[in-house]
């Protein structure tokens, strides 16, 4: 305070002088001012020194754009190379708002291509967003067309789109794709490591704009298309079964039905039907139920087909004379563990062949009691039951098969009947095929071969044996009884004339989940048998759950299971068995085929095998063979012949040969190419042997004669091309 | 006196400073420049144009004999205070347009302040002890002047005329508790005035949570500390931002430090803190040797100018403080500000020419220097003896 007040006095002394000027204050200002720049240079020094690396990763990632290149997924060939799923080209469009000029009249231009009204699309091109887009599956037709504007700000982005021609064909075993092209079920999830290919990539700089700089300091890698595979299925079965179990579905009133077509020599699946089922173009269409491929996930009781087991043990175990073994069938009503065993019909005495001929349970059930719980179980192990066939498709189902150890007293009565076990179709499938192949159990599986995208070979799959569930010997005396069965039993309703057929029909009364006890209004009806007896070369199964119009096996599968067998024999042929072409394994030849032949003397005269020679070797071993023939087309080689190879020829029929796809009526129809890319489309037309002429290079936008349509010998093929 | 151009590296910063601003707004506005006005050169043409103008301003300001300005301070102060009427309320918005030519009226004002300030300071240093007749009416002008820079809106050269103003206030015998009262008075108008206006707000709240929005208000500020922290210590090379190409807004003006800091690095970005540096220790030198008030408080507040907008463009650029949009002297593109830039360089170099040879009224022998220089009159504690010692 003192001190204060003297210096205003002092100040106060002299006021005419001017005060000394403060320089001290000036030092101050200097001070506190360097003491400023030397903030800004301990934080530059922080930020440029310190944090260099974390801000030059931030800047490098907000300017460089990595552009994902995507791969075209593989084709899905059926045997004979039709296109079951490819992926086609379609284009995204998209615009820069900013770079875009003239937005009144560009996007009424544009507007006129992909067909929005001109105000909407003029709405989303006024934005404030850098980036917006404004179509997505576009054809490369329409994106040409907008491409060829030549619009500033316009962008096309090229995706695929996975498109499968057959629709709901075969849908359960190819699976879909979602929107993305990720695929979600079938053979497109079990083999997409092989279809989906890799992405390839380039790095361009961009600007905050969005602008792009191609850079040619980073590499670029290109995208590797995905492989191709080469299935089991024949498009043109799977098509029947498709049909058949439709129409048998829709005919009984049944809840759900599947079918499987199979060659019991390789365990090849030649078709696997369900319906209802699904479009997988329109994949997103359906409640969850009809995406289930009910023939390897459904797990059923299967009733009589499993009576197949039964026959093995007395056959091989038993060594039971079949023909003149008694049984008393009780009338058609023998009681069980509290339960009354009932048979459709009420039979006295049977032999043991008439037993299994006329399905009688209680005379399986009596038979029964002569086996030994663990052979029992063996053999149903044996065949297959009790885990997954091992078919190369994801999801499949195992079933149950109970340990001798888990039996109830009455355990293997019911088992040797069907029930107590639970099956998925596929299993019983397989199992009769192991029948027909003199024994042996075949892994069932769908892809033959994948092929990578420039058609060389990257893996094959041959046909797997499992084991050998019986003798040759027993499979013999099987399938004489199994063909009883169609012939004098209850599978009558599966005979076509001319042909030999072996079956087993099943009537399974449903397990009502509720009540736990066997519903006597649900059922499942099945029939499973295998064709020409002689040289097996189809096993076909038919399932039809719930059925409200019948429930028999006999009523409701069999004659579906006739209507599949009498169309697939009434088809031209061309491609079984597959494994007996000149330079396949020796011992496969020998096992099926040659056997047959041996074992039936009926059978005198079989057709060779054919497809892949040259056209003047075929004839030649025709001619001296005596038999009538005709050349299809003007190829030099033959790709299929009718009838196929080894089936019984009496001399009389005309052989035809075909050489080229048009003039054969199951291959006239031109596939949809557009979309694909030139080397693809040439590749899927190959097999034609027409001339192919080709306007421009890149992708297919345009095909004359179109898709669908039927070919002639003279058509030429013009594919008008676009670069993308 | 032997020369009028004297002081070698005034002259030296300054012409490096312009030289660096060439290059700098080319490379930081060429990508912008080509986007938008299909022309490489379009913001350097203009740059160049308003160098030109301001070297004219530069050799008038130089040739200028301020002495004669004395007196006559306050006719600047009436012009400046119509054209911050005349953009406060007639013409709202920070440009004048008088025919052809535009120009920033807040530039103008700060340049008349200043001169005004070191007028009317240099002859009323006797009353400067009382509030009431000495400082309040300069605090008056000052309070004016931000209240219309505030109207336009222009929040940061409000805040820049407070500081220029307060710092000039501060230079003269003025009492530092005046001064400092009235600060704290300042301080509460200037946060009223923040938290009024939405944007300052937004910035506000931005500086404090950086991370928040890197998308939004804090989107610049971010991009700017990432091109700093992209150019390490050496930079990325001339023209070789990528900050630039749109990441970065304002990169040819507000921001062009951070373009500087990655191109040239840390090296290049020291070079301009240096170049400043240079500029402030002249400025302080040339007040401390001038006898004359009038030139010290020009000095003073010419420095001040320099100084402050090179410091606060700066830690803006480096989230030390809020973002406002100050450009960087000589560097950022163009304008009203470069033209002035040069003038008070101008201004500068007439005084360095001035007070070349003269020493300092209690300049203490080259020799002879230390700390102890510094020392307070009021408060010279050091016994003569040592004094002594320290002439040896």
């Amino acid at each position: 305070m003192l001190e204060k007040t003297g210096r205003r006095i002092n100040k106060a002394a002299r006021p005419k002088s001017s005060p000394p000027l403060p320089h001290h204050r000036l030092v101050v200002l200097g001070i506190f001012w360097v003491l400023g720049l030397s903030l800004v240079v301990i934080k530059l020094a922080i930020i440029q020194v310190f944090s260099h690396g974390k801000y030059e990763k931030i800047a490098k990632g907000q300017m460089e754009n990595r552009l994902v290149l995507p791969a075209q997924r593989g084709n899905i060939l059926d045997r004979n190379g039709q296109v079951l799923a490819t992926d086609l080209i379609y284009y995204s469009l998209a615009v820069r708002p900013k770079l875009l000029k003239n937005p009144e009249s560009n996007a009424r231009k544009i507007a006129d291509f992909i067909q929005q009204s001109r105000n909407s699309v003029l709405q989303k091109v006024r934005t404030s967003k850098p980036f917006v887009y404004l179509a997505h599956r576009l054809t490369p037709e329409t994106a040409e067309k907008i491409r060829a504007l030549k619009l500033q700000g316009v962008i096309l982005e090229k995706k695929f789109s996975r498109y499968y021609p057959y629709g709901q064909t075969g849908a359960h075993l190819l699976g879909y794709c979602d929107f993305d092209n990720h695929a979600k079920a079938g053979l497109e999830m079990g083999y997409d490591e092989f279809l989906k290919g890799t992405p390839g990539w380039s790095i361009y700089l961009r600007d905050a704009l969005g602008n792009q700089f191609p850079n040619l300091d980073f590499a670029a890698s290109e995208p590797v298309n995905g492989m191709h595979l080469e299935t089991t299925i024949d498009v043109v079965y799977q098509g029947i079964l498709d049909e058949e179990v439709k129409k048998a579905v829709e005919a009984h009133q049944a809840g759900s039905g599947s079918a499987i077509l199979m060659n019991p020599l390789t365990g090849e699946v030649l078709g696997m039907a369900n319906y209802p089922g699904y479009n997988p173009n329109e994949y997103n269409r359906y409640s969850m139920e009809r995406y289930l491929n009910r023939a390897i996930t459904d797990l059923y009781e299967p009733g009589s087909t499993f009576k197949m087991v039964s026959l093995a043990l007395c056959l091989e175990q038993l060594h039971l004379d079949m023909q003149n073994e008694i049984i008393y069938c009780e009338n058609g009503s023998y009681p069980i563990a509290q339960k009354v065993i009932k048979d459709h019909h009420r039979f006295g005495n049977l032999t043991a062949r008439q037993v299994f001929e006329n399905s009688s349970n209680i005379g399986v059930i009596k038979l029964s009691k002569r086996f030994k719980a663990p052979l029992f179980y063996r053999y149903a192990r044996d065949f297959g039951f009790g885990a997954p066939a091992g078919i190369d498709l994801p999801a499949e189902a195992g079933g149950i098969l109970h340990k001798p150890a888990e039996y109830s007293r009455h355990s293997l009565s019911f088992m040797s009947i069907g029930y107590e076990v639970a099956v998925t179709p596929l299993q019983i499938a397989s199992a009769y095929a192991a029948v027909a192949n003199d024994g042996r159990l075949m892994q069932p599986y769908l892809v033959r071969r994948v092929v990578d995208s420039k058609g060389k070979e990257h893996k094959e799959y041959r046909p797997r044996p499992i084991r050998e569930v019986v003798s040759p010997e027993t499979a013999r005396q099987m399938k004489t009884i199994l063909q009883g069965v169609v012939e004098n039993g209850t599978g009558k309703n599966a005979r076509i004339e001319g042909i030999s057929i072996a079956g087993k029909t099943g009537t399974a009364q449903r397990l009502d989940r509720n009540t736990n006890t066997f519903s006597s209004n649900s059922h499942i009806a099945s029939f499973v048998g295998f064709f020409p007896v002689e040289a097996p070369r189809f096993v076909l199964l038919v399932v039809i759950n719930n059925p409200r119009l019948g429930y028999y096996g006999s009523q409701v599968a069999a004659p579906a299971f006739r209507n599949i067998a009498q169309r697939i024999i009434g088809l031209p042929q061309n491609d079984l068995p597959q494994w007996d072409r000149p330079g396949e394994p020796e011992e496969k030849k020998s096992a099926s085929v040659v056997y047959a032949r041996a074992d039936f003397p009926e059978v005198k005269n079989v057709m060779p095998a054919l497809e892949g020679l040259a056209v003047n070797k075929a004839s030649r071993m025709l001619k001296k063979k005596d038999v009538e023939y005709e050349i299809v087309g003007k190829g030099e080689t033959v790709y299929r012949q009718e009838p196929s190879a080894y089936t019984p020829l009496n001399g009389k029929e005309k052989v035809r040969l075909f050489t080229d796809a048009a003039g054969d009526p199951r291959r006239a129809l031109m596939p949809r190419v557009t979309g694909l890319t030139l080397k693809e489309a040439l590749q899927v037309l190959s097999t034609w042997n027409i001339p192919v002429e080709v306007e421009g290079s890149g992708v297919v936008v345009r095909q004359l004669p179109g898709a669908g349509q039927r070919m002639q010998h003279n058509t030429k093929i013009k594919l008008v091309c676009n670069p993308t | 006196m032997k020369k009028r151009f004297q002081n070698f590296w005034l002259a030296a910063a300054f012409f490096l400073l312009i030289l660096l601003g060439i290059i700098m707004v080319y490379s930081a506005s060429a990508f912008y420049a080509q986007q938008y006005f299909g022309d490489h050169f379009y913001f350097l043409k203009r740059h160049l144009t308003w160098l030109f103008l301001g070297l004219i301003g530069m050799a008038a300001a130089y040739s200028l004999p301020y002495k004669k300005l004395q007196g006559h301070t306050w006719i600047l102060l009436l012009i400046s205070l119509a054209l911050l009427i005349y953009t406060a309320f007639i013409h709202r918005g920070r440009w004048v347009y008088i025919g052809p030519i535009h120009f920033q009226a807040v530039d103008v004002a700060k340049f008349s302040l200043i001169l005004f300030f070191a007028d009317s300071l240099s002859r009323k240093e006797k009353i400067l002890g009382s509030y009431g007749q000495g400082v309040f009416p300069h605090l008056f002008y000052v309070a004016l002047f931000s209240f219309l820079v505030l109207l336009q809106p222009n929040f940061s050269s409000a805040a820049m005329i407070i500081l220029i103003g307060i710092t000039m206030l501060f230079a003269a015998p003025t009492r530092v508790w005046h001064l400092a009262l009235t600060g704290l008075m300042f301080i509460p108008a200037l946060a009223a005035a923040a938290v009024i206006s939405p944007y300052k707000m937004r910035r506000v709240l931005s500086f404090l949570n950086p991370e928040s929005d890197i998308q939004g208000a804090g989107y610049q500020v971010y991009q700017s500390l990432v091109s700093l922290g992209q150019g390490g210590i050496t930079g990325v090379g001339f023209a070789q931002s990528t900050q630039k190409m749109f990441f970065l807004p304002e990169a040819h003006t507000d921001f062009i430090f951070a373009i500087i800091g990655e191109e040239w690095g840390l090296v290049g970005a020291l070079t301009v803190v240096a170049l400043f540096g240079v500029i402030l220790v002249q400025g302080v030198r040339i007040a401390r040797r001038s006898t004359d008030r009038f030139e010290v408080y020009l000095a003073v507040g010419v420095t001040a100018h320099f100084v402050y907008y090179a410091t606060i463009n700066m830690m803006v650029t480096l989230r030390l403080i809020p973002a406002t949009g100050l450009p960087m002297p000589f560097i950022s593109y163009g304008g009203t500000a470069l033209l002035f830039s040069c003038i008070y360089a101008g201004m500068l170099l007439r005084l360095a020419g001035q007070v070349s040879g003269r020493v300092a009224a209690n300049r203490v022998p080259w020799k002879e220097r230390s700390l102890r220089s510094l020392r307070m009159p009021k408060f010279n504690y050091l016994p003569r003896e040592r004094r002594g010692r320290d002439k040896k």
